[in-house]
């Protein structure tokens, strides 16, 4: 069995009746979640699912998703835990790829139902009623299992997860994470945070992205109280649970804490209880930093980094080392090496940029059946090329500037410009389409399309949203669309996208 | 991928002659934030304060949520009482444009309590809302 699933069955013997989960008006204790959890390992074994085989899970933040994926790793399978925003044409390559032997999603979803019936074979369903207003958990049916003897400890380097990054028709891109990979890094975070039982968040962040999976895994690895909202659509509500909670700690990326600052009369709200906030997924402006350090003025605020590859972290700046590393990213998290590289590979001086690496027990273990991929980023030596641009300061500190590739940071979201580019180029009336990042005060960067439409054609803005938006989930929609008469392009006709990007920041400055 | 189209949620299909964008490049914003914004400036120039209906408002309401949101002008794509946030039309940035539509619309305020699901969840429910704005 996991570390994670492990410490679950510890703490029904240390403090059972202690709330581990709050979503809605469910509080669930950790006894209650552990019977739970068995129940559902138990039900998977019925359903026939072996060790190893992939369940995949297409659930939002909810105690159920939380049940599902620690029932799996009891029942020694590995989780796919699927971006619950992402369409039909997300779903079918990703649960094909994983060769997913049982799905978990919600009877509301006809994205996940349409990609399951496009399979063959057609994995498992287990449905969530999503749609039932009260009851302990919502399974619909759930098959009678006995009761899983505990297992044998699985070996460290067992998978633990697939996380898809990206990758739609083209190539998808899973994440292959190990149990020790998870369980290093739930150790490191927990370690530099202070976590303990005592604590307890309130959680916005999706558990499909490493970001939230870390901050649910951390929470309940510590026997820590976690609080599940579905999203910031109404802030001062979120802020108002935050407040009747008293909460211990808050996690957000920057697009989060923008919200609360220009939306939240935060003054209003008695928020003594929050000791810490943490803060990763980009860039967060130094203005809007000491705003919600001047904001929640007890909280120590966490600046941090990672990536999935990584499982989640690979860097924290210490509160301490705000204001004399502004703009840092900070130091190693404990157990990870960090190296900058110059373009020959050799490692850079002090103050020089390059191609950051990291090694550590939380690596990955490379991309799920796809060793060309893997070769590409993982080194035999266990250094992993982050893909981020940056420096690293004679103290040892970590500052980032960009990255190689072109992926789009939109909120707490990673969008690739080729799963965009797709879908406008199935319209007959788009000869050339290319998609960049844009600058946004709240969310970061959202997504603008430069399109070369065909002659003649009798073409609406809204016909190319409409068709993104059946096709596409809500936030890779893009927000500005730009008719062009061309497009910038390399000798090779490669499209230059950076150049693009770069043109629309000079005409905003 | 004809087999993944024709299982999804019917295929919205606006109409042609909707907007014409020209050949050279003109911005335009999803969420009608933006000064060419064509629903938004429609929807303007037929609010006329305290002579509307619950209904005109629901229908401009409506209006503007498909016109930003679901990019269409079929009207049964949405039904009034169709959650907004569960369905993932309206995520957070999109409700603060949806709220400044509203003020600007009807030259109300939206206090920060009154930014609750239940007047914001539906399109009934934004309607009512409104109208009780307006009456008070």
């Amino acid at each position: 069995m996991s570390w994670l699933a492990e410490r679950l069955a510890e703490h029904v013997h240390t403090q059972p009746e202690r709330t581990a989960l709050v979503d809605g008006e469910r509080r669930i204790d950790y006894a209650a979640l552990d019977e739970h959890v068995n129940e559902f390992a138990a039900a998977l074994r019925t359903l026939g699912v072996q060790a190893g085989e992939r369940v995949a899970l297409i659930l939002p933040n909810s105690i159920e998703a939380v049940v599902a994926t620690y029932a799996a790793w009891r029942a020694d399978a590995v989780v796919v835990p699927l971006n619950a925003q992402a369409k039909a044409r997300d779903f079918e390559p990703w649960l094909r790829h994983s060769g997913a032997r049982l799905v978990v999603h919600e009877v509301s979803n006809r994205d996940a139902r349409a990609a399951i019936e496009a399979l063959d074979p057609r994995p498992q369903v287990i449905l969530v009623d999503d749609a039932a207003a009260r009851g302990s958990l919502r399974w619909q049916v759930l098959p009678a299992g006995a009761r899983i003897e505990r297992p044998m400890p699985v070996a460290a380097d067992a998978l633990a997860a697939i996380v898809y990054t990206s990758g739609t028709t083209g190539q998808p891109k899973g994440v292959m994470l190990s149990h020790a990979n998870l369980t290093a890094n739930v150790q490191s975070i927990i370690t530099y945070l202070g976590l303990g039982a005592d604590d307890s968040t309130v959680t916005i962040l999706p558990f499909y992205y490493s970001y939230g999976a870390s901050v649910l895994h951390t929470h309940l690895a510590a026997g820590a109280r976690l609080v599940i909202e579905q999203n910031l659509v109404f802030p001062h509500l979120m802020v108002e649970t935050m407040a009747r909670e008293r909460v211990s700690g808050f996690s957000g990326v920057p697009s989060t804490f923008a919200l609360l600052l220009n939306r939240v009369r935060l003054g209003e709200y008695d928020l003594s209880s929050l000791r810490y906030l943490t803060q990763a997924g980009g860039a967060m402006a130094p203005a809007l930093a000491t705003r919600l350090r001047a904001a929640i003025p007890q909280a120590r605020l966490f600046v941090m980094y990672g990536q999935t590859e990584a499982t989640a972290r690979l860097a924290w700046l210490p509160p301490e080392c705000f204001d004399d590393k502004p703009g840092a990213v900070g130091v190693a998290i404990p157990g990870v090496e960090l190296e900058v590289r110059d373009e020959h590979g050799a490692s850079a001086a002090p103050g020089t940029v390059g191609e950051v690496y990291a090694r550590g027990p939380n690596v990955m273990q490379g991309y799920w059946r796809d060793a060309a991929l893997t070769a590409t980023v993982l080194g035999t030596d266990g250094w992993l090329r982050t893909g981020d641009m940056g420096h690293i300061d004679a103290d040892g500190f970590l500052y980032l500037s960009g990255r190689r590739s072109d992926m789009i940071k939109t909120g707490a979201h990673r969008v690739h410009p080729n799963d965009v580019e797709e879908v406008i180029a199935e319209l007959d009336e788009v000869e050339e389409v290319a998609v960049v990042g844009v600058d946004d005060d709240v969310l970061g960067q959202v997504i603008k399309a430069f399109i070369v439409f065909a002659d003649d054609a009798d073409t609406s803005i809204d016909r190319v949203k409409a068709h993104c938006r059946e096709r596409l989930a809500a936030y890779k929609i893009p927000k500005f669309i730009e008719a062009a008469t061309e497009l910038p392009k390399t000798a090779s006709g490669k499209i230059r996208r950076s150049l693009l990007a770069s043109n629309e920041r000079r005409e905003d400055s | 991928m004809a087999t993944i189209a024709a299982n999804n949620i019917g295929v919205m299909e606006p109409e042609r002659s909707a907007v014409v964008i020209p050949r050279a490049g003109m911005a335009q914003s999803a969420a009608g934030t933006g000064a060419c914004a064509p629903a938004h400036s429609e929807t303007q120039a037929a609010s006329k304060p305290g002579a509307d209906t619950t209904m005109d408002h629901k229908r401009q309401i409506k209006q503007f949520v498909l016109k930003n949101y679901l990019f269409t002008d079929d009207d049964s794509a949405l039904a009034d009482g169709d959650s907004l946030i569960r369905s993932g039309t309206i995520d957070s940035t999109g409700m603060l444009e949806l709220i400044f539509h509203i003020e600007e619309t009807w030259k109300l305020k939206v206090a920060d309590e009154e930014m609750v699901p239940a007047n914001f969840e539906t399109i009934d429910a934004i309607a009512a809302f409104v109208a009780r704005k307006l009456a008070a």
